[in-house]
């Protein structure tokens, strides 16, 4: 017996267990394991490993205990007064020492105890504050929240800001987002699913099976994550694609199990047919999902792509598992109850009238294939077309909504001070300890800050040595300079952040302040030069080491190493994809044909995106101020989830078309007819998924709204440009060749059988011929004039408008296959080849394949509505037909 | 009677989830229908809710 169909007669059979069993799992895993991994996922995981920035960034927070990661900066303003008015410096320092009182506060920095004049702007009106934390990410992240609390009571205007405060803030963004997407996405889920499922029964268990996936995938999560770095980004991906195949793989199945029911002879044998059909399905499209992914987790080797996908992985494994088990107990145990508490009336079984539609639309287009191909290319590359302008940005405060404080913040300093003074490009130099102040160390530095400087981007560099210039010290005297020279006091403090005066005096940092964003190109390229030829050459032949930091190198850095890697691990995935689709399918050119298809349709959703996001196409209607820039986890987050869904469609429905044509031997009736089969269910699905990601474009997290706007995109050009006219034309143009696979290869590639084993003429039982009760056809109104066709025992027999048919009957109701009857144990039984128009017995419409009806003496054939009739008549019986 | 018009099972002719297949009184019915798809209902509510807290998750 085929394994899935065995598999759903044992749940059939333990369904009760196999309920209580879930229960026991899912309550295990959702009250022990699943709640925990939120605390152990880790936010970040933007760094590269061994790369400069790091180098650079450990350095800081060594000797400087100020890495950009750690410092939140207070701007104070005041219309009125300036710095140099005792109500503005008592201000401030009492603030200070307010929030100097706060646990995990190191250090306090301002005007008044470092007389660094680059904390005052030019007006005299604001200044800022450095507060240099010491907790974990997430402690300073509270620290944020402790401060601002301390700061309430301050006469002058203030906003705390720096990267604690932009990650605080995001996530009060984020619970704000949360409580929208319920708002929105929870009534319109509830709609499209009691719309899409029809009764409140089976509307439940999609989202069953949605959340059952993504508890036992945080479970997972939580496992791995007190291992090893993993994002948080894993977890809200999980969830996204947790609820897609939730959704996908119960419309697949249910639907399956709703047609089987009123045909088969019992519930467990609706549960063992629908196992066999679309259990086999979620199985490959999931497993595939799981494989691909795999070999991006390990592959990619940067914390948060590798985090995203591992959630889907995960996730995707989780669903098949749930969908295998629980999914079948819970059919087994509704039964025909699936159908209780309907909001929507049933839909007639005859007149299809989409389906007819879908079947007809890919009729047409396989008519004239190539201009609809070709138009259909143009279409998707005109999308994808922007693609060329993408630029990136890393975790910044204008990924947030501009009300924020920390935004605000930004804002306000970028005016006072000019733009970019909290994000230098940072280069520590390193040497001996106490090598700093000897004369060769400070020439290379006095080198190093002449040629920075002299750059055509840097505005101004900030190290010892220009501090020395600036209080007049001559070359020599500041060649001469040693520690002793600066005692305790506002200097040495000013002077800390740039020498490690107060520790082994063996590194120096200049902090290169660019006229540019750091995440503008001209910023990135004084990076570049940076390191490509200032650094280098002043520290030509000194010995000393220097790494390029700070925010916009540790971003640029990321950038390049997942840019440069993503093509590769891509391309590994694809392969891997084929070659599972290549055994699924036993073909060469349709995993070929589905792999391209699948990035196809994720490459126009990055052009779109990049024309919404970069462009600010559309960004009134969607609520953002565009920035120019998509967030750099976009990209892999939007390929993770649009590879797996779109991989689960085209398993889906290829395996139908498959189905058909081993049915048929007819590639453009397979096609057409595995199109159709399949429209209702996508289709749906699609309009779920559109409901749930599109809610997400109300978020006011810029990347939570990229992602939605990106899946939504992908999910709507993958259901229509590329399934509805892409699909069928291609296989058109491949005609039988969609079928072909080398024979040398198929020695190679073991078979994964798919779909059905619906009795194939050669393969079906051997009955014996004596058992069986000889019959005959008859032809009836508007079937040719035919003498009767006796079923022998043991032969199958044909019927359709193709003259390779056993019987050919010349109406246009009929298909060229239309049905078959075969000899089974239980008798002759009539099996529906998915026909244009269906097969009625006494007027009854029949499952298409793989259902199928017994024949009974005196039972009325009809090939379409009027189309011509037959009557079915056992021979031993020698009753009369029933008049016509 | 076409073949689009082939007679349906309804609601009615379809056991009931206490087991018994005699039919209930049209308002017992109507009640018991009616807490089960609220029950339901907030299943769904619930499920949602877990599954959208975890996509808006931030760490920290």
């Amino acid at each position: 017996m085929d394994p899935f169909a065995r598999l759903g007669r044992t749940v059939f059979r333990y369904r009760w267990a196999m309920l209580a069993g879930w229960l026991v799992v899912l309550g295990a895993a959702g009250a022990f394991l699943a709640p925990k991994a939120p605390s152990v996922v880790k936010s970040g995981g933007f760094r590269v490993p061994a790369s400069d920035s790091i180098k650079a960034s450990e350095a800081l927070e060594r000797d400087f205990h100020g890495s950009s990661y750690s410092t939140a900066v207070v701007v104070f303003q005041s219309p009125n007064l300036t710095v140099h008015d005792a109500d503005f410096q008592t201000a401030v320092s009492d603030a200070s020492a307010r929030m100097r009182n706060v646990q995990h506060v190191r250090a306090v920095l301002d005007f008044t105890n470092t007389a660094n004049p680059a904390l005052v702007s030019k007006d005299g009106h604001s200044t800022f504050v450095i507060v240099d934390l010491n907790g974990t990410e997430s402690e300073d992240q509270v620290t944020v929240g402790e401060l601002r609390s301390q700061l309430r009571g301050t006469t002058l205007q203030h906003y705390i800001t720096g990267a604690p405060a932009v990650n605080y803030d995001i996530q009060l963004a984020s619970e704000d987002d949360l409580h929208r997407a319920e708002l929105v996405t929870i009534p319109l889920v509830l709609v499209l699913l009691l719309l899409v499922f029809r009764t409140v029964v089976a509307a439940v268990v999609p989202l069953l099976l949605g959340a059952s996936a993504v508890v036992l995938a945080n479970a997972g999560l939580y496992l791995i994550a007190s291992r090893t770095d993993v994002s948080v980004f894993s977890l809200n991906v999980a969830s996204m694609i947790g609820l897609g195949l939730g959704i996908d793989f119960s419309l697949i199945v249910l639907t399956r199990f709703r047609e089987e029911l009123p045909d088969a002879p019992s519930v467990e044998e609706a549960v063992a047919r629908t196992m066999q059909t679309a259990g086999r399905s979620i199985t490959y499209s999931g497993i595939t999902v799981f494989l691909g992914m795999l070999l991006l987790t390990l592959l990619i080797g940067l914390v948060v792509p590798a985090s995203v996908s591992m959630g889907v992985m995960l996730v995707a494994l989780a669903a098949v598992l749930v969908g295998l088990t629980l999914l079948p107990a819970l059919m087994a145990v509704f039964g025909k109850r699936i159908e209780l508490l309907r909001v929507i009336p049933r839909r007639r079984p005859r007149a299809d009238q989409r389906t007819v539609v879908w079947y007809r639309f890919s009729q047409l287009i396989m008519q004239r294939p190539w201009p609809w191909l070709l138009g259909a290319i143009a279409l998707l590359a005109v999308i994808a077309f922007p693609l060329h302008s993408l630029a990136t940005t890393g975790a910044d405060s204008r990924l947030l909504p501009s009300n924020l404080e920390s935004v605000v913040g930004v804002k306000k300093l970028d005016t006072a001070f000019g733009a970019n003074r909290l994000t230098p490009i940072q280069v520590v130099v390193k040497t001996t300890p106490n090598g700093v102040w000897t004369p060769e160390f400070l020439d290379a530095l006095a080198r190093l800050s002449q040629t920075a400087a002299a750059d055509s981007s840097v505005e101004d560099v900030q190290s010892l040595y220009t501090i020395s210039r600036d209080q007049g010290l001559t070359p020599d005297q500041y060649r001469q300079l040693t520690p002793a020279q600066y005692p305790a006091g506002p200097q040495r403090n000013a002077l800390s952040l740039l020498v490690d005066i107060d520790g082994s005096n063996d590194s120096a940092v200049l902090n290169v302040f660019s006229r540019y964003d750091q995440f503008d190109s001209r910023h990135q390229d004084t990076i570049y030069r940076l390191r490509g030829t200032i650094l280098p050459d002043a520290l030509k032949g000194t010995g000393y080491s220097g790494y390029v930091g700070g925010s916009g190198a540790g971003f640029l850095d990321f950038r390049d190493t997942e840019f440069s890697r993503f093509p590769v691990v891509v391309g590994a995935v694809l392969l891997m994809t084929f070659v599972i689709l290549m055994m699924f399918f036993q073909s060469l050119y349709l995993p070929l044909k589905a792999i391209l298809m699948n990035v196809a349709s994720i490459v126009a959703a990055y052009g779109a995106l990049v024309a919404i996001f970069v462009y600010g196409w559309g960004a009134r209607i969607l609520g953002f101020e565009p920035n120019g820039h998509l967030s750099v986890i976009t990209p892999p987050i939007l390929f993770a989830v649009l590879f797996g869904l779109s991989a689960d469609y085209e398993v889906f429905m290829l395996s139908r078309v498959k189905e058909i044509y081993h049915e048929t031997h007819d590639n453009a009736e397979a096609v057409a007819g595995g199109l159709a089969r399949t429209a209702g269910v996508i289709t749906a699905a699609a309009l779920l998924l559109l409901g749930v990601f599109g809610s997400f474009s109300v978020a006011g997290v810029q990347t939570v709204k990229e992602v939605g706007v990106g899946l939504a995109i992908g999910v709507v050009l993958d259901t229509t440009v590329v399934r509805i006219i892409m699909v069928p034309a291609t296989m058109r143009l491949l005609g039988d060749a969609n079928w072909w696979m080398p024979r040398w290869l198929k020695r190679f590639v073991p078979e994964l059988k798919e779909g059905p084993a619906a009795a194939e003429p050669g393969s079906s039982p051997a009955v014996p011929v004596a058992a069986m009760p000889l019959a005959r056809l008859r032809g009836m109104a508007g079937a040719a004039p035919q003498a009767p066709v006796e079923l022998l025992g043991g032969r199958s027999l044909r019927i359709g408008r193709d003259a390779a048919n056993d019987i050919q009957l010349l109406a246009p109701q009929v298909s060229r296959f239309h049905a078959r009857i075969d000899v089974t144990p239980g008798g002759h039984a009539l099996i529906d080849l998915n026909s244009r128009n269906g097969v009625f017995v006494n007027r009854l419409r029949i499952q298409a394949l793989p259902g199928s009806r017994l024949l009974e003496h005196g039972d009325r054939i009809q090939l379409g509505v009027g189309g011509p009739e037959l009557v079915y008549e056992q021979a031993a019986v020698s009753a009369p037909a029933p008049a016509g | 009677m076409g073949p689009g018009q082939a007679p349906l099972a309804t609601e009615d002719s379809l056991p009931s989830f206490d087991g018994s297949r005699g039919p209930l009184p049209r308002a017992r019915r109507l009640v018991a229908n009616l807490m089960l798809s609220l029950f339901l209902i907030i299943v769904m509510i619930a499920a949602l809710v877990l599954v959208l807290q975890n996509t808006f998750r931030v760490a920290g």
